[in-house]
């Protein structure tokens, strides 16, 4: 009798271990992992007294996941309410730098053209003078770009236009105007924009691998240089170590599963996109007689893809570069600038991801009272030897199983456990043949997609 | 690795040379059209300026005002809604550019917001990209086990149902467009496609006629959520049209990583590479062993293809840990 209450006192433990897999993108799970790593380094006596302890075998389950409330939807409810905010905030600030001189300039643009009308009508009556008509010609020829005395379609020209198509700038300072031309705008848009998403994409994936590759032989360097300074001593392992995602091992071995701090390449990124719209813009400024602020704009307008037109490189007649090498030129900074703010784009995506995913923890808050707020206390089914009922899906409540809620049968328990050891001997054998194929096809998941996916797999999923 | 450079300049080559495809197809055809319309523009030119008895000097000042006052026929761009509106064109970086910031204050601003809205617009279309996705695959797998078939969705199917999506909405959000702004529908299917592909080059600018962001707000509500939502769509749709060529090359690059360690260590590494799945797989079926003494990790430290070694001491009864004898080849 004490040795088969001694082994039910160990399946506890491991009844732990086994529901901390099912939610294992809950926030709980750090707690509990924590409590469990304290728990396996004592000895099998005071494990025995340490499994007596309430905060170990009740883990507080927070209120999202007991709404079944799952982190994707929390996060995706959350991005919506602070992108409206940040849209109206963005509109009010707007409105307060610019209504000011918008008024002032309406005023003054209206009495300049009540004296113009004043002037050229003066000795016509009102219904024969075309003054209007004439506004409304240059202001048709203003929108459509005609009025500028440089062609737009000549073979520099097109390139030009195509350039903006696919990079999505779109000036608008040439548009095309024929009905034909519209229509391969379109189908050339849809293909060149996939392509050039791709483009980004990869120059995306190839700058954070090179990245990773720099910060791991520095981080070598200096794990190199601390084993050197240690002489002969024995270097401990820190396990728990609290840098945020770096590597949890001293040791030189060990870093295949370091990866690189997310701030560390958006600090790294952010400096080099600094520089760049820096010299860009004093370039700019330079060449084409700007103010260095217009410049700066102009740089940070095209880079971002957003693309106003009110400032637009290469229009206008250059005098103190050769016009030739001006066109490279400004190909290759528009070109390297884009490529660099979209890495900086998404990079800030991952950081404000993670800031989202803090927040989420911060809002979820532990009850101990389940009858008020989280109401939706369920049974489980798998206790005490009971079978679900037919048709009951266990990945349907993977965020709300609840750990205080008795144990897991011994029959059950050995039936998962004799199919745990059918996957690892299918595992072993698939590596021994090392013929591991993995079915892409049937392994679809949205947060695997896009830029998302690259950054996913180079900084690695976030709790 | 040396298959990923290859395919990546193998992109810049075939992207270089379809941009010099696209503009000697634009050239030709636009060039007539331009010439026809230039020359236009020219002889009109003359004919006012001797209708008017005006100098060079006088017309070029008179053409530079008109130019200016064009954004202010529109009605007033900077009051709330026009502000929005503009906000919205920034931080999806559409830009059509009817309205800009003219004072330096408004334009650092502008950087500033745009530095940080861009990222946060990025995480949102990606966020409800994920779900739409999530969704999608789910209604698929459905109507694959209603009709009998595997429930296996593959992202060729993810790709036919938000494209056909995406094509729906461009068509119909040009009808309303058409009907609103008394364009051609073809000219609002262009405008619909420049809006979702965040071309934006203002040619074609809803919102701009007989004042409608003060005198219509059905109908900025209703632009401000075609271009948000169509944004997600196509968003979503491109983002899997590059998804098969990214998986290409990360694939590679884990298959490189593996072997590498492989010939390193000389041992056989136990993967899990149903660890990311989430779709139609048990929790409870997945590698977690019973021993505290066991080749894995807990299941959060647990990465693919990728595991520490063994560094724990012993804390559990020794009848279990031989079940999970470390395998030596």
């Amino acid at each position: 009798m004490p040795s088969n209450h001694r082994l039910s006192l160990w399946m506890t433990d491991d009844v732990q271990f086994l529901r901390s897999d099912t939610t294992k993108k809950m926030a709980i799970t750090q707690t509990v992992m924590h409590k469990l790593q304290f728990a396996r380094g004592i000895g099998q006596r005071e494990m025995l007294r340490a499994n007596t302890l309430p905060s170990i075998t009740r883990a507080k389950v927070g209120c999202f996941a007991r709404l079944r409330i799952y982190e994707e939807n929390a996060r995706f409810v959350l991005i919506c309410i602070i992108l409206i905010v940040y849209l109206a905030f963005g509109a009010i600030l707007f409105h307060w730098l610019e209504w000011e001189n918008e008024v002032d300039e309406r005023i003054a643009i209206d009495n300049r053209m009540a004296d113009y009308q004043k002037v050229y009508c003066k000795h016509k009556p009102l219904n024969e003078c075309d003054f209007e008509e004439m506004v409304r010609f240059i202001s048709d020829g203003a929108t459509s770009g005609l009025l500028n005395s440089r062609s737009r379609f000549d073979h520099l020209g097109s390139l030009f236009f195509s350039a903006t198509v696919i990079s999505t700038i779109g000036f608008g300072t040439s548009t095309p105007r024929t009905h034909l031309g519209r229509f391969i705008t379109i189908v050339y848009g849809v293909v060149g924009c996939t392509c050039c998403v791709l483009f980004f994409n990869l120059f995306l994936e190839r700058l954070v691998t090179g990245m990773s590759y720099i910060l791991r032989s520095l981080r070598e360097r200096k794990i190199r240089y601390r084993l050197k300074e240690s002489g002969n001593k024995p270097v401990t392992l820190l396990l728990n170590n609290e840098d945020f995602n770096e590597s949890s091992s001293s040791c030189g071995g060990h870093m295949d599963n370091w990866r690189p701090s997310v701030y560390k390449v958006f600090f790294i990124l952010f400096s080099m996109c600094l520089v760049l719209i820096t010299a860009s813009a004093g370039i700019y400024s330079v060449v084409e007689n700007w103010n260095y602020i217009d410049s700066l704009y102009f740089c940070f307008i095209s880079f971002a893809t957003i693309g106003f037109g009110d400032y637009v490189s290469n229009q206008q007649d250059v005098t103190r570069m050769s016009p030739d090498l001006y066109r490279f030129v400004n190909f290759c900074l528009l070109t390297l600038g884009a490529c660099f703010f979209y890495c900086l784009s998404n990079v800030s995506s991952i950081v404000v991801r993670q800031l989202l995913n803090w927040m989420i923890k911060k809002m979820d808050v532990k009850v101990e009272d389940r009858s008020f707020l989280c109401f939706k206390k369920k049974r489980r089914y798998m206790g005490l030897g009971l079978r679900p009922p037919k048709g009951y899906d266990m990945t349907s409540e993977r965020s709300s199983v609840d750990y205080a809620d008795g144990l897991l049968s011994l029959k059950e328990f050995l039936m998962n456990n004799q199919s745990s050891m059918i996957m690892l001997q299918k595992q072993l054998i698939k590596s021994a043949m090392k013929n591991v194929v993995e079915n892409e096809e049937q392994k679809i998941s949205a947060t695997r997609v896009g830029p998302m996916g690259i950054l996913d797999e180079a900084f690695g999923d976030e709790p | 690795m040396k298959r990923q450079n290859i395919r990546t300049l193998s992109l810049i080559v075939c992207t270089l040379t379809y941009l010099l495809v696209g503009a000697a197809v634009f050239d030709a055809l636009e060039t007539e059209n331009e010439i026809l319309q230039r020359k236009l523009v020219q002889r009109v030119r003359e004919k006012l300026k001797t209708k008017y008895n005006m100098s060079n000097a006088d017309y070029e000042i008179l053409e530079a005002t008109i130019v200016k006052s064009v954004p202010h026929k529109a009605g007033y761009q900077w009051k709330f809604s026009g502000a929005f509106y503009f906000a919205t064109t920034v931080i999806t970086t559409i830009g059509y550019g009817h309205s800009t910031p003219m004072t330096d204050a408004g334009k650092v601003f502008c950087m500033l917001y745009a530095l940080a809205g861009i990222p946060l617009g990025l995480i949102m279309f990606q966020s409800i990209g994920e779900r739409m996705n999530t969704f999608a695959a789910k209604l698929l797998r459905f109507i694959r086990r209603a009709a009998g078939k595997q429930p296996i969705v593959t992202s060729s199917d993810l790709i036919i149902f938000c494209t056909g999506w995406g094509g729906l909405l461009i068509f119909g959000g040009a009808f309303m467009f058409s009907s609103y702004e008394n364009w051609t529908y073809f000219d609002a299917v262009y405008y619909c496609f420049v809006t979702l592909t965040t071309i934006g080059f203002g040619d074609y600018v809803a919102l701009q006629k007989r004042g409608s962001l003060q005198t219509q707000p059905e109908y900025v509500f209703f632009s401000l959520v075609f271009i948000l939502f169509g944004l997600t769509v196509i968003s979503a749709a491109m983002n899997l049209l590059v998804l098969r060529f990214l998986t290409m090359n990360t694939e590679d690059e884990r298959r490189d990583e593996q072997e590498a360690i492989l010939a390193a260590q000389g041992l056989v590494r136990v993967g899990d590479p149903t660890a990311d799945d989430d779709f139609g797989r048990l929790p409870l079926s997945d590698n977690v062993s019973l021993a505290s003494c066991s080749c894995y990790q807990l299941p959060d430290e647990k990465l693919r293809h990728r595991h520490r070694k063994h560094t724990e001491p012993h804390g559990g009864p020794p009848t279990f840990s031989g079940m999970t004898t470390r395998p030596k080849y």
